[in-house]
């Protein structure tokens, strides 16, 4: 079954745009506009099993949001989006399990992402 | 084509025989080729990266291991429909690249991404599977320890391309390695 899509960005426009784009390649989608209400979608909607989150907003950032996610068990693929951390906290995400770190804005490679993240929940060992 | 091309068409025939010896699919092989013949031209044309390659020809002996890294990483990769095409680049750049600090302790990844961050060099996937390419899915790995499960998914073929480019045989050392590309690699040897 296709997981759910979902996307957390505290830019409404950039949110609908991205969430256009999965919903034409197939994908259903939620969103969010910061790590606090992706939390509370997360409760409501289990079958998130891809989080696509941008880095800094309010309230809750993309990594305080993988943090809380982890520490409650969750183990969604978080696809992020590099914004300009330095290395020690990309590092830190990193430990934490990320499936993918991008540069914000690449259209093309958010898609390649969620469908590489899609065919790896369904891979069988 | 020139000397160094031919130099890497020999090396890369030599690996597709032994794949061959050791039971690989041939066409799976010709689109490896053709794949890394690709990614090496795509290299080549990388003009922040060429002064870094430049240097790290020099030494040939350690120029072929990162072929045979590259080569392996892709035959691993060629048939997991969750490899990306984005992930398939950044494994053969970051077979090349892994080094570049000359270092060998437990600290060269971190050190050869710290240098790759000084360079501008902002391509964060490869830095990631330089970083974790010594990771392993015990959880024993280094630089960070990582636990399998999440430890960054290009970075599990990097490992297991490393280990099969060096001649370990997989199946003693089973726990290390993603368990779903050690049964793709035991299909690919011994048939489904």
């Amino acid at each position: 079954m296709k997981s759910r899509v979902l996307v957390v960005d505290d830019n409404p426009e950039l949110r609908e745009l991205i969430n256009l784009r999965l919903e034409m390649a197939g994908f259903a989608t939620a969103e969010a506009e910061d790590g606090v209400a992706a939390l509370e979608v997360l409760r409501q909607r289990p079958d998130c099993q891809i989080i696509l989150s941008d880095i800094k907003m309010p309230r809750m950032t993309g990594p305080e949001l993988l943090q809380a996610v982890r520490s409650q068990g969750g183990e969604q693929l978080f696809i992020l989006f590099s914004g300009d951390l330095p290395r020690a906290q990309l590092n830190q995400m990193a430990k934490l399990g990320v499936f993918e770190i991008l540069e914000k804005g690449h259209g093309e490679a958010i898609l390649e992402s969620v469908r590489s993240a899609q065919a790896f929940l369904e891979r069988k060992v | 084509m020139n000397s160094v091309q031919n130099i890497e068409g020999s090396q890369i025939q030599a690996f597709t025989k032994a794949a061959l010896d050791l039971g690989l699919d041939a066409q799976l092989l010709i689109e490896v080729e053709q794949r890394l013949a690709l990614e090496l031209e795509r290299l080549g044309q990388n003009s922040r990266l060429r002064g870094l390659l430049a240097q790290q020809q020099q030494d040939q002996l350690h120029w072929n291991n990162s072929l045979r890294v590259a080569f392996w990483s892709l035959v691993l990769a060629h048939e997991a429909v969750w490899v990306s095409d984005l992930w398939k680049t950044a494994l053969v750049q970051a077979a090349f690249l892994r080094d570049i600090a000359h270092e060998v302790g437990d600290d060269h990844p971190g050190k050869a991404v710290a240098m790759l961050d000084a360079l501008g060099f902002d391509n964060e996937p490869v830095k990631q599977i330089i970083w974790q390419h010594h990771e392993r899915m015990d959880g024993q790995g280094y630089p960070s320890h990582i636990q399998g499960r999440w430890i960054y998914p290009p970075a599990r073929i990097a490992f297991m391309a490393d280990a099969l480019a060096n001649g370990v045989d997989l199946n003693q050392s089973s726990a290390l390695y993603d368990p779903e590309l050690l049964k793709r690699w035991q299909t690919m040897v011994h048939g489904p």
